[in-house]
């Protein structure tokens, strides 16, 4: 849980049971597979082909991109691709495509491959994204030595290629996400902090602790994660590195040490410290380590989330009797307040362009809301229970966030008009605390 | 001579010859007025008769004076050309016999030179000797034929006068005839004047009686002149006033047709105003269907700023099946993706909406589209 919207006695009494929580994951089962569901769609989604890929020099394939893309589309929720035994043709090359045929079908797009097994083990792949009404390609791309193990990766960037494409907007699928999972059994608990491909799948556990793991934050440039362990009896801010050769730990204040936020310029992290006797917000140079504090009230701030120029922070403050969102200028030191409406407004997170401010807005339970930042629109856009951590797809496309449904923390992506969402869970288990990777290439 | 005959023969023929022609050309008498012919028998050439109109009847003698005078001046005439023939007889017949002398002397030649040629040709010269004498012979005869004719024309004048000199008695005698006749006719004449005058007088009441009869006419001929003019004027009048009627009602009828073509006119003004205004209608409608079939098949994934347009320029057929399509003019806030989406969505509309007047189809059609 990245932030802490509770009031000062919830905050401590949580605290206090965190404290006496123990490491003993190493005994607990490993990894928990990721399973998304597609709950609803965009209703205007544009009808797409992916055509299974034609293979060529080998019989077998290990993994089926053309699946992966379609799955990829479909979850964004502005595509609709159809079903493979309704296509009227399986081309892999241009010549081969009758286009009167797709049009038939009111498919407007058609995306046709090759994959080619080549003699080191490696794969050659071809992709093509065709316009059928204009009878153009629009998009045509080869990649080569690809090992079996890179494929899924090669498929989601096809899919950001033909997203961009067709949307404008950078495809957000070849993209990873952190979360926490938890596992109990036999009366233990097993927290995993995993970090897998944005659709769930390749999920890779980067700790495991019988202690509870929140507040993952990535570095922008996606080879950190900064989160809150309890492994020590007490809450220790750590920022380890993906591939695991480095794990430090780099705030370990007494009281509270939580809500870890990289600056857009990966050089600071802003985090909520208590060791003055009230929450605030402090901002570390992560090379020196040295703090600064940012905020000085006698109430709680927390959940400091960095604007995307890395002049301000927005961050959660119960100054007025109940959480609201402020922010900070850090230039002038200037605070001024952002949520007006609702008596609840926490866990801010702000979108990659600032537009966007999502909050967890409590009242009727606990929904994701947004706020236009241009327009000064502010609506609730999940219809889950018990939302928190919002976090932004790279893109901005989308928000993934942690619900809980049948009493079981679960995580769901929504799109910012909420026309469609999608749900990711575990078997046997909850899962919570997302975070949505950076982009992998700048 | 006849040596010199013989030498000419020729010369001497042409001689003869030429002077036969002159005389004969002396014998003969080119006037009639001028040659006084001699008869003594009453043929042909005898004097005519002067013509007496005379009575049918025998008329018995009756005296008449005759004017001594005139009578004398007439003898005296004749007398003159009496003594003017006899003097011409006289220097015809001095002619005549110089022309023999002149002969004699021309055959002496003649003979000489003949007697020349004899000499000279002697006996080849014979046979033409004998011609030449033969000839000489013959004209010799002419000669004297032409002397008898002469002598006979001359006793002919001669008998002439003396029955020229009998008939001018008998013309004498005639003219006291004639005088009779003339006092007679005279009197008839005076007669026939006294008759003629009366007839004059009968001619000249028959004038004026005619005359009158005639200005008699001529006033009724006038009156019904003038009753006819005024009759032709009433109908001239009538007729003038048949054509300004026939004028004024073609007039009436030429502005009745001009007014009616230009209702007619007017009425296909407003008709093709009407056709104009209709067509521009249905041609806002059909770019309309076009635009609202191509905005009902606009379908993107992309977000569109709602201030994105474009303007799209279709080329099609005339069944509305697109043969192109092109984005023109677009503003800051159309993105590539929206391009292309309107561009599908044409595409996605096809075929586009019929024109429903084939002159209303465009080939090409420019519309602002925003979605």
């Amino acid at each position: 849980m990245k932030t802490i919207h509770m009031t000062k006695n919830r905050l401590k009494r949580g605290l206090q049971a965190v404290v006496l929580s123990c490491l003993s994951f190493l005994a607990m089962p490993s990894m928990a597979e990721l399973t998304i569901e597609i709950n609803e769609g965009f209703d205007n989604a544009l009808p797409i082909a992916l055509v299974p890929f034609k293979l060529e020099g080998s019989s077998t394939i290990p993994q089926d991109i053309s699946q992966i893309v379609a799955n990829d589309l479909r979850r964004s929720g502005r595509f609709k691709p159809i079903p493979r035994n309704s296509m009227p043709q399986t081309p892999s090359d241009l010549p081969e495509i009758e286009y009167s045929s797709w049009r038939g079908m009111d498919i407007d797009n058609l995306v046709i491959g090759k994959i080619t097994a080549e003699a080191d083990g490696s794969y050659q792949i071809d992709m093509r994204l065709m316009d059928v009404l204009r009878k153009q390609q629009m998009i045509g791309k080869r990649w080569s030595h690809i090992p079996a193990s890179s494929l899924r990766q090669v498929a989601h960037q096809i899919s950001d290629l033909v997203y961009e494409a067709l949307t404008g907007v950078r495809g957000a699928f070849n993209t990873q996400i952190a979360y926490v999972t938890l596992m109990k059994k036999g009366g233990k608990r097993l927290y995993t902090l995993e970090v897998a491909d944005a659709d769930g799948f390749n999920p890779q556990p980067i700790l495991k602790s019988s202690q509870p793991i929140m507040s993952p934050s990535w570095s922008p440039d996606g080879k950190m994660i900064a989160y809150v362990s309890f492994e020590s009896g007490r809450s220790t801010i750590i920022v380890q590195s993906l591939d695991g050769t480095y794990r430090t730990v780099i705030a370990k204040y007494k009281g509270i040490n939580g809500a870890p936020a990289w600056s857009p310029d990966g050089k600071k992290l802003a985090m909520t410290l208590s060791k003055g006797g009230n929450a605030d917000i402090y901002i570390m140079d992560v090379a020196t380590k040295k703090l600064q504090q940012v905020t000085r009230n006698y109430a709680i701030e927390t959940e400091a989330v960095w604007a995307p120029d890395g002049k301000s922070l927005f961050y959660n403050s119960d100054r007025r009797g109940n959480p609201q969102i402020f922010q900070l200028d850090l230039a002038t030191n200037q605070e001024k307040r952002i949520t007006f409406e609702g008596k609840y407004n926490a866990n801010p997170e702000i979108s990659p362009n600032g537009r966007y401010l999502a909050v967890v807005q409590g009242g009727n339970g606990f929904h994701i809301a947004l706020l236009d930042r241009e327009t000064g629109d502010f609506r609730v856009i999940s219809d889950t229970y018990l939302d928190e951590s919002p976090s932004f797809s790279p893109n901005g496309e989308m928000i993934l966030y942690a619900m809980n449904r049948g009493g079981s923390g679960q995580l769901a992506v929504v799109t910012l008009d909420g026309h469609a969402s999608q749900t990711l869970k575990v078997n046997r288990g909850e899962v919570r605390e997302p975070a949505w990777g950076p982009f992998l290439t700048p | 001579m006849i040596g010199f005959i013989r030498r000419h023969p020729l010369s001497v023929l042409l001689a003869l010859v030429l002077h036969v022609a002159i005389v004969s050309l002396v014998a003969i008498q080119w006037d009639d007025s001028v040659v006084i012919r001699m008869s003594s028998d009453g043929d042909q050439h005898s004097p005519q008769n002067i013509p007496v109109d005379m009575p049918k009847e025998s008329q018995p003698m009756k005296t008449f004076t005759v004017n001594a005078g005139a009578v004398q001046a007439e003898l005296q005439r004749l007398q003159d050309e009496e003594q003017a023939r006899l003097e011409e007889r006289q220097r015809l017949q001095a002619m005549t016999a110089q022309e023999k002398k002149r002969l004699k002397e021309l055959q002496q030649r003649q003979k000489e030179e003949a007697a020349k040629a004899d000499q000279a040709r002697k006996q080849t010269e014979q046979e033409r000797q004998k011609t030449a004498e033969a000839k000489k012979r013959a004209e010799e005869e002419k000669a004297r034929a032409d002397k008898a004719r002469k002598e006979a024309v001359l006793a002919q004048k001669k008998q002439e006068e003396a029955k020229k000199q009998a008939e001018l008695a008998e013309k004498k005698r005639e003219e006291a005839k004639k005088q009779t006749e003339l006092a007679e006719k005279k009197r008839e004449e005076a007669k026939q004047q006294a008759l003629l005058e009366e007839k004059k007088r009968e001619e000249a009441k028959k004038q004026a009686d005619l005359a009158e009869k005639k200005r008699l006419a001529e006033e009724q001929k006038k009156r019904e002149l003038e009753k006819e003019l005024a009759r032709k004027a009433e109908e001239k009048k009538a007729l003038e006033k048949a054509t300004a009627e026939a004028k004024l009602k073609k007039e009436q009828e030429m502005a009745a047709a001009a007014l009616q073509r230009q209702l007619e006119e007017e009425a296909a003004q407003r008709r093709a105003e009407q056709r104009r205004q209709q067509l521009a209608s249905l041609k806002e409608s059909y770019i309309s269907a076009i635009m609202a079939k191509v905005k009902n098949n606009w379908r993107t994934p992309a977000k569109i700023s709602p201030d994105a347009q474009c303007d799209l320029r279709i080329t099609q057929t005339i069944e509305g099946n697109i043969t192109s399509v092109k984005v023109l003019n677009c503003n800051a806030d159309a993105t590539p993706q929206f391009r292309v989406a309107a561009e599908q969505a044409v595409y996605r509309a096809e075929p586009l909406p019929k024109a429903p007047e084939k002159e209303l189809f465009e080939k090409q059609i420019t519309f602002q589209f925003k979605p």
